[in-house]
């Protein structure tokens, strides 16, 4: 009963409309993660995963079928993240909006591992994406689609426009950064949990 | 030759760490570059380097978003269709997610509040020019009546009195249309199935926040019961150790009395 993504793009093409509304569901979840990943806003995010099956809708009668659909949907995601991180070049994307909250950021996940290692994993998100923020786009780009969507360098350099090699340097240089920014906040976060320690040392000198 | 180059690995040659990271090298780099890994003390530390910041990626997750884009259907839809047919702005707002407060109401509620925003214009202009007599000169178009109402009156009560016949008569049609119009049970069940995970999606995240806050107080309440548990001990061991040497002395003392010379 479950179709592949070919055949609900051919029925889509043959004018099922349920067809593509099930492409929609299957592959909501992961563009909106990718966009997220890539231009850091939710709302935004969200505005161009919309866009983003809308033209794949559009253009559906031009697929061949020469790509596998999701890489497809990929491409078009890219660009149109491409374009919104041009149009919003002059201002920094850097900071997390006002309102964010680390709690909420990993929300998503069901509660099935212990609450400590929750609390402590939705930390290391909020530090994990505030490191991915300072990394140029195409680094950034090359990294998400390496560890979140699992694609291989050739599947990224066909996406990216450049060569292998490119594909690989990227992702040795935005891990490089990363490990560099990742220490660093790690100790800035095990400096933080020791300022508790002051209390119990005072206390030891007074004895 | 090619398998010369194949099987050698230098250190800091980043491209090459890459594949073997993410296990895209050949079999022949693979053997060689682990062989080289297992040698070199730095490559090691950055391969095991490179494994703890992919595991810490591993946590990145991004905020939740409701989001359930649907196209809605259409008779005869098909995408060639669609994309000639139609300029792109005419089909830019036919994505939209199927939250319950971004649907159109119903026709006839829309005509019901309509009608009610009108006869209360009408009211207010009437009551406004309620002294002067009402002039009714011209047959003004009656939807028009609310903006001309503020100078005179262009209606008669008889006219209010026909109007109101006829939007009841059409809201009573419209109210029996209304039921064929809405939608399909099984439209209708995957809003409500939505509107439940929306809503279970809330909760959950509300129990959490309330778990990791008790979480939180827990663990300040037990550093501070450690604090206090460690004062007290501490105080117990400086009691002890001074009894120890309050005994130690007294031993001495009988040990070697004041007139032995070996009076430490």
């Amino acid at each position: 009963m479950t179709w592949t993504d070919e055949e609900l793009v051919a029925r889509s093409q043959r004018g099922d409309v349920d067809s593509f509304n099930q492409l929609i569901l299957r592959w909501e979840r992961p563009i909106y993660a990718l966009a997220y990943r890539v231009i850091g806003r939710e709302e935004e995010a969200r505005d161009v995963c919309q866009e983003a099956f809308l033209r794949a809708f559009r253009a559906l009668p031009g697929f061949k079928g020469q790509a596998k659909f999701s890489s497809w949907l990929y491409r078009i995601t890219l660009n149109l993240c491409r374009d919104w991180i041009r149009r919003q070049r002059r201002a920094p994307i850097s900071q997390l909006p006002e309102d964010t909250d680390v709690l909420e950021m990993a929300a998503a996940r069901g509660p099935v591992e212990s609450i400590e290692d929750l609390v402590a994993r939705r930390e290391l998100s909020a530090v994990v994406e505030e490191a991915m923020r300072l990394l140029p786009d195409e680094q950034r780009t090359a990294i998400v689609l390496k560890e979140y969507h699992g694609m291989t360098f050739q599947e990224i350099a066909d996406l990216q426009g450049c060569p292998l090699s490119t594909v690989k340097t990227r992702l040795y240089q935005g891990l490089s950064v990363l490990r560099r920014q990742l220490e660093r906040n790690g100790q800035l976060a095990t400096e933080r949990a020791g300022a508790a320690a002051p209390v119990r040392a005072e206390m030891v000198k007074r004895v | 030759m090619s398998q010369l180059v194949e099987t050698t690995f230098r250190c800091g040659d980043g491209e090459a760490l890459m594949t073997y990271v993410y296990g895209e090298s050949s079999p022949a780099e693979r053997d060689a570059i682990a062989a080289h890994v297992a040698a070199c003390v730095m490559c090691a530390d950055e391969v095991a380097a490179i494994g703890s910041t992919r595991e810490q990626l591993a946590s990145w997750t991004p905020p939740f978003q409701t989001l359930g884009f649907q196209l809605p259907r259409r008779e005869n839809l098909s995408p060639e269709a669609e994309s000639v047919a139609r300029p792109p702005a005419a089909t830019a707002t036919i994505l939209r997610p199927s939250r319950w407060w971004n649907e159109p109401l119903p026709a006839w509620a829309q005509m019901a509040a309509a009608v009610v925003i009108f006869a209360s214009g009408l009211t207010i202009g009437l009551m406004r020019n309620s002294s002067p007599p009402p002039t009714a000169a011209h047959e003004a178009p009656i939807l028009t009546a609310q903006s001309a109402s503020v100078t005179t009156p262009a209606v008669t009560r008889e006219e209010l009195a026909r109007l109101e016949q006829r939007l009841t008569g059409e809201i009573a049609q419209m109210r029996a249309a209304a039921p064929v119009a809405t939608q399909p049970p099984a439209a209708m069940m995957q809003r409500v199935n939505q509107l439940i995970a929306a809503s279970e999606g809330r909760q959950q995240r509300e129990l959490e926040f309330r778990t990791a806050q008790i979480v939180r107080d827990f663990s300040n309440r037990r550093q501070i019961d450690l604090a206090n548990i460690e004062q007290r001990f501490g105080a117990t061991t400086v009691r002890v150790m001074g009894n120890q040497r309050d005994i130690n002395s007294l031993a001495q003392r009988v040990a070697y009395p004041a007139s032995s010379p070996y009076v430490p």
